[in-house]
């Protein structure tokens, strides 16, 4: 792992249900990594174990937002949950892959 | 308020019947685990249960199902292997659902109990996701077909392009996108793609909302309408556009399809007809027009009985065409509230399925005559005791395993539900091909539970029938299933409620039969009306046979009360008698012979006043006690006609005979 980053840990379901806390995790985290003027952001999504369209967003949105602070985001190998859905929604290369090294 | 009340009602009953359509779908399943179309309709049950479910707010069951649907996508894709375990998973999940529907129904939260059963449920779901998830990779490549037009034109399929931006507010209703994608996907091939439109500030954005814009792609059979239908439950809030992408003129293909799908045998009117041809009426409505209906007949007797007073032929001809007419009135209403009873009779699969595994017993299940009608209100009251005799017959009915083999018998038990119309009557069979009743037992346990005499001498028949005596068990061991005494007794008594009857057929070795008898409808019958006296009575035309004047030479005025009936030997109540009247002055008295089951008895009355139809009214409490006599009708004079209740008749005489020896 990468470890000039900060790192975002997701856990069980990431659904409607636990957005709201994990987009809190994340702005403390983004906040820091901003102050702390890093360039990356590991997260690790290897233990979801549900996630729906609200959390398949919350990734996009992670994504986006973190781009646009020029921040790198490294993501983990995606759990089964999370493979799955990228692939329901096509997104497969939707999280910048990782390099087969990191994993 | 009270239309979302009724809404909430339309949902209720249309989850209900979507659990049972899941629950059915999920007993074929077991029997052919491969079947596509069953796996598509349990996800489909599922999945429009989360989505109606999801508008009404009601999380629990938005959230429990959600796992579910999940498991049951993977099913589908072929990415699960739909084991029996998970059969059994899935129709406890139903059960569950089922609890949840009824808690929300009557505004309850879960209780400690569902909840944890909830949580039992969902981590089994979760661990069969995971078990088997890693198995998915090697299904994706054939799922990206290659289409030429022309075979897509024959098979009536199109391509759609499906643009839809989900409502702000889409995750907050309980709703996820994907769960639309889902859907599509039982429809035909699906390629999705999703943007989102994100504001651009962190303050600003809210994870719950939805930001959501997926570019669809469906290759399928679908018409437009259908493909609208698929995204009913969020339409008012999404911009949702479907635009077909063929290569033709959007008339011409118009026609085209229709035509292609109707060479198919396919039409598309039909597929769609038939989910309009039902329409949802209130209860209520219906019992209005039916007792409204009653008024009319009755009113028309009435009619009819001025006219023939006025011997005006072209009136009475008149009135009769009225009451043809009102004849078929009446037959279209009640025929209304006539259902089928096969969902009745389909509810016990899962009984027996339950009951049969708990007991370590294979037991099949053979339903026949489905599709015989009758009454809504008798087919809901008949429910219970169908099931009780049902879980009866499993459990003392067949016998183990071993038993079975050691008589020579298939080791697998057949229960068997059958129904049948017979003289105006529904007639329910529950048969099982068990042990037959052990009448010594039964005699035994009544003799030392003190419903009979040590020295009673009792046929086969009036030992079988002390099984519906109150407080009667013959089981050595109380099971879960059934054998804690109460029961028969309850079974006889809704039966009876129902007019119905019941009577035990038991061949030791080659197992019982219990038969129902059931009166089609509660409200209207035809009747055959007769006089004793000045009193009117009123009899089901049904159960009549013939009519024969009293022979009196035969029949001295103290003697005997049976008349040969062209060689038969016919027993005899003299209403006169029963009901204790005045002696008449009719010059003449007449046997009306009514067969009632398997038995045969003559009524003697004094005139016979021909048929009639009859609405027929409960009598009130007071009245309750009274032997003989189940209801009352008003005739088209104003008089009162008494409804006679054949089978306390018959079950009176029965008793006298046997007390005279």
């Amino acid at each position: 792992m990468t470890s000039d980053g900060a790192r975002m840990i997701l856990e069980g379901e990431l659904t409607i249900y636990s957005v709201s806390q994990h987009f809190e995790e994340w702005r403390e985290i983004m906040s820091n990594a901003i102050a702390q003027k890093l360039l990356s952001v590991d997260i690790d999504t290897q233990e979801v174990v549900d996630i729906d369209s609200a959390g398949v967003q919350l990734l996009a949105y992670f994504s986006e937002r973190a781009t646009q602070s020029g921040i790198t985001v490294n993501w983990s190998a995606p759990s089964d949950a999370v493979a799955r859905a990228q692939q329901r929604y096509q997104m497969e290369n939707w999280f910048a892959p990782l390099s087969e090294a990191i994993v | 308020m009270s239309a979302m009340f009724e809404a909430l009602q339309t949902f209720m009953a249309e989850a209900r019947a979507l659990l049972e359509d899941m629950e059915l779908n999920l007993l074929s399943l077991e029997q052919q685990p491969d079947d596509k179309e069953a796996i598509n309709a349990v996800f489909r049950a599922a999945h429009t249960i989360k989505g109606s479910a999801g508008l009404f707010g009601l999380d629990e069951i938005v959230n429990f199902t959600h796992h579910a649907e999940t498991l049951l996508d993977q099913i589908r894709d072929g990415k699960v292997r739909f084991t029996n375990d998970l059969i059994g998973l899935f129709l406890e999940c139903g059960d569950h659902i089922g609890h949840l529907l009824t808690n929300a129904d009557q505004g309850r939260t879960s209780d400690a109990t569902l909840q944890a059963n909830a949580q039992r449920l969902v981590s089994l779901l979760c661990g069969a996701l995971h078990h088997s998830s890693s198995v998915s990779e090697n299904h994706k490549a054939n799922t990206t077909a290659h289409y030429s037009s022309a075979d897509m034109a024959v098979r009536g399929e199109h391509i759609w392009n499906i643009n839809i931006a989900f409502g702000i507010d889409t995750y907050r209703n309980g709703m996820d996108p994907d769960s639309f994608v889902q859907y599509l996907r039982t429809l035909g091939q699906v390629s999705v793609s999703a943007k989102f439109q994100f504001p651009d500030s962190d303050r600003d954005f809210d994870p719950e909302s939805c930001y959501v814009t997926l570019h669809i792609q469906y290759v399928g059979e679908a018409t437009e309408e259908t493909l609208h239908s698929v995204f009913e439950f969020v339409r008012d809030d999404a911009e949702l556009s479907i635009t077909r992408v063929d290569n033709q003129q959007q008339e011409s293909i118009e026609s085209n399809t229709q035509d292609v799908l109707l060479a198919n045998g396919n039409d598309p009117r039909q597929t769609s007809g038939s989910t309009t041809q039902l329409i949802r009426i209130h209860a209520d409505k219906l019992d209005a027009l039916i007792t409204l209906v009653g008024e009319l007949v009755t009113t028309s007797a009435g009619v009819g009985l001025l006219a023939a007073r006025h011997h005006d032929a072209a009136l009475m001809e008149a009135t009769s065409d009225a009451a043809r007419l009102i004849e078929d009135i009446r037959e279209s209403a009640m025929r209304l509230r006539m259902v089928e009873i096969g969902e009745t009779f389909n509810r016990f699969r899962r009984v027996v399925r339950d009951v049969a595994k708990e007991l370590g017993k294979t037991i099949s299940l053979d339903i026949t005559g489905a599709d015989t009608e009758l009454d809504k209100s008798v087919v809901e009251r008949i429910g219970d005791p169908l099931t009780h005799l049902i879980r009866n017959a499993i459990d003392h009915g067949i016998e183990a395993h071993e038993v079975r083999v050691a008589a020579g018998k298939p080791e697998s038990g057949t229960l068997k539900l059958n129904a049948f119309h017979e003289s105006g009557g529904i007639i329910i069979e529950v048969v099982d091909d068990g042990a037959g009743l052990n009448t010594q037992k039964i005699l035994a346990k009544a003799i030392e539970k003190g419903l009979v005499s040590h020295d009673a001498s009792l046929s086969e028949e009036a030992i079988a029938q002390l099984i519906f005596e109150p407080g009667f068990s013959t089981s050595d061991h109380i099971s879960n299933i059934s054998g804690r005494g109460v029961g028969m007794d309850v079974v006889k008594r809704n039966i009876e409620a129902l007019r119905g009857s019941i009577t035990i057929d038991s061949m030791p070795g080659l197992g019982t039969t219990f038969r129902i008898r059931l009166p089609l409808t509660l409200a209207i019958i035809d009747g055959f009306l007769m006089s004793v006296g000045d009193a009117n009575y009123v009899l089901p035309l049904e159960l009549m046979q013939e009519c024969v004047e009293l022979p009196v030479q035969e029949v001295s005025e103290t003697g005997r009360s049976y008349i040969n009936l062209r060689g038969e030997v016919l027993p005899l109540i003299k209403m006169r008698e029963y009901f204790a009247l005045e002696r008449g002055s009719a010059r003449r008295e007449n046997v009306l012979v009514v067969r009632f089951g398997m038995k045969k008895v003559g009524l003697v009355v004094d005139d016979l006043k021909g048929e009639l139809q009859t609405v027929i009214k409960p009598l009130g409490p007071l009245f309750k006690q009274l032997r003989g006599v189940s209801g009352s009708t008003i005739l088209g004079t104003g008089e009162v006609a008494l409804m006679l209740d054949v089978a306390a008749l018959l079950d009176d005489i029965a008793q006298f005979v046997n007390e005279r020896g």
